[in-house]
């Protein structure tokens, strides 16, 4: 059978989904916004996680890590419930879904950076931070000086990676109901009929924006490789 | 407010079924994936450029493209396909569809551990095991494969992790799996807190060892090499 003969029996009909592009836009800005938001919030708690991990304190890496796994092993979606759902209205004030997503992409996202950080952080030398203890830095100033700046360096492709996890990941956040990308796509499909043709140009859309973003990636993989 | 699991609990049994839906989509969409997987590896390693390019253009569209709008896609898509292609129409049960659609989506990121594992193992080792006279196949077989394995098993358990966790999606197209479950339970009960916590409890039985393992296996990995 060849595609041809296909298109003669199903009749597309990308009309409505065009005649939605302004919508598509407006969610594509929301989710922009949601992932850029999420980074910057993540990013910070990441860092403070992963240091928290690090700590000689037990008490304060038990649960430090005990947060971290907690995030890494349970499904994202049901994180989002329980924050959409749950924990959004207990607090009794009305808050914005906006807010709500972004705080639960954060709670998520800052696990997983946490792991990248702490890994970053110990793969650098022992001898880097004696080097520089012996030189007379404190064991702060050796860590922030010294070991914190090679170890971002090194995390750079894998944060990069997650921030491209996110973008996608942002997607749920429509079974909540924040108005962004996949939600806007999905409320033309319900009016229209057209599924195929709408989630396609939703799909193609997000590969438009996601795909080159993976090729940075994988250049910034060769370009900040670890060489043994 | 208060929590009160108290309810959560009586109906427990009716979220353990829900686990068994969990376990079902995944285990189908583990096989399809890693079958599907091993498939695209081998068209992206493949001396055809023809072939190499269908296999890159599969893994780079799916890796690009959220998963709830691959299935989304998944279950409009393919009855038109079939019913265009055989002039019958047909309706793809939830579980199957899930199952495919999970797969098919997990099988671009396996593709990815299966080739850079096979491609870890040195090409003296083939070009060995051809001079004994093996065929090609044979050799990919006994000698490839099994070392590529080694490469393969931390990240592709990591996959497996992934893919557990992501079968909570799977609710959107109704696959009947434990996030479905969740869903009604709490439009019985209407206490989102207590349900998704219980749920995630659940969830933590099978993903938690997974992510042990997962942790230890890349671990050791990376003190490896």
């Amino acid at each position: 059978m060849n595609p041809g003969a296909m298109l003669a029996t199903y009749q597309f009909d990308f009309g409505p989904v065009i005649d939605g592009f302004p919508k598509l836009m407006a969610g594509l800005v929301v989710t922009v916004a949601l992932a850029v938001s999420t980074m910057a919030v993540s990013t910070p708690f990441g860092l403070a996680f992963a240091f928290a991990r690090l700590s000689r304190i037990r008490l304060v890496s038990f649960a430090a890590h005990a947060y971290v796994d907690l995030f890494r092993a349970t499904p994202l979606l049901i994180q989002i419930f329980v924050i959409a759902f749950g924990i959004g209205p207990a607090l009794g004030i009305k808050v914005d879904l906006f807010v709500l997503g972004v705080a639960a992409l954060s709670l998520n996202v800052a696990a997983f950076l946490a792991e990248i950080f702490r890994g970053a952080i110990q793969s650098i030398e022992r001898g880097q931070r004696e080097a520089a203890i012996s030189t007379g830095m404190t064991e702060r100033q050796a860590m922030l000086r010294v070991v914190l700046p090679q170890a971002l360096r090194r995390s750079i492709p894998l944060v990069a990676a997650m921030w491209v996890s996110l973008f996608k990941d942002t997607a749920l956040l429509a079974l909540v109901g924040v108005s962004e990308l996949y939600l806007q796509g999905y409320l033309i499909m319900l009016d229209s009929f057209r599924q195929v043709e709408t989630m396609s140009v939703v799909a193609l859309i997000y590969f438009v924006l996601t795909y080159p973003q993976s090729l940075l990636i994988e250049r910034l993989f060769q370009r900040y490789r670890v060489r043994d | 407010m208060k929590l009160d699991f108290g309810p959560v609990l009586d109906n427990l049994p009716f979220l353990v079924a829900g686990l068994q839906g969990t376990l079902t989509v995944s285990a189908g969409a583990i096989i399809v994936g890693a079958t599907v997987g091993l498939g695209i590896a081998l068209l992206r390693i493949s001396p055809s450029r023809p072939l190499r390019f269908l296999g890159g253009l599969y893994v780079d569209f799916i890796r690009s493209v959220p998963l709830l709008i691959i299935l989304v896609l998944f279950v409009y898509a393919v009855p038109i396909v079939i019913e265009t292609m055989t002039g019958h129409s047909i309706r793809i049960d939830a579980l199957l569809a899930g199952m495919l659609g999970l797969g098919l989506y997990a099988a671009a990121f396996l593709a990815e551990v299966f080739r850079s594992g096979i491609l870890a193992v040195p090409s003296g080792q083939r070009e060995a095991g051809l001079s004994t006279g093996m065929t090609n196949r044979q050799v990919f077989l006994r000698v490839v494969l099994p070392q590529a394995a080694r490469k393969i098993i931390p990240p592709a358990t990591s996959s497996i992790l992934t893919l557990v966790k992501d079968s909570a999606v799977t609710f959107a197209i109704a696959v009947p799996e434990l996030m479905a479950k969740a869903g009604s339970l709490n439009n019985g009960l209407q206490r989102p807190i207590e349900v998704f916590i219980v749920v995630a409890v659940i969830y933590l039985a099978v993903t938690y060892p997974l992510l042990l393992i997962s942790d230890r296996l890349q671990r050791s990995a990376a003190a490896g090499s």
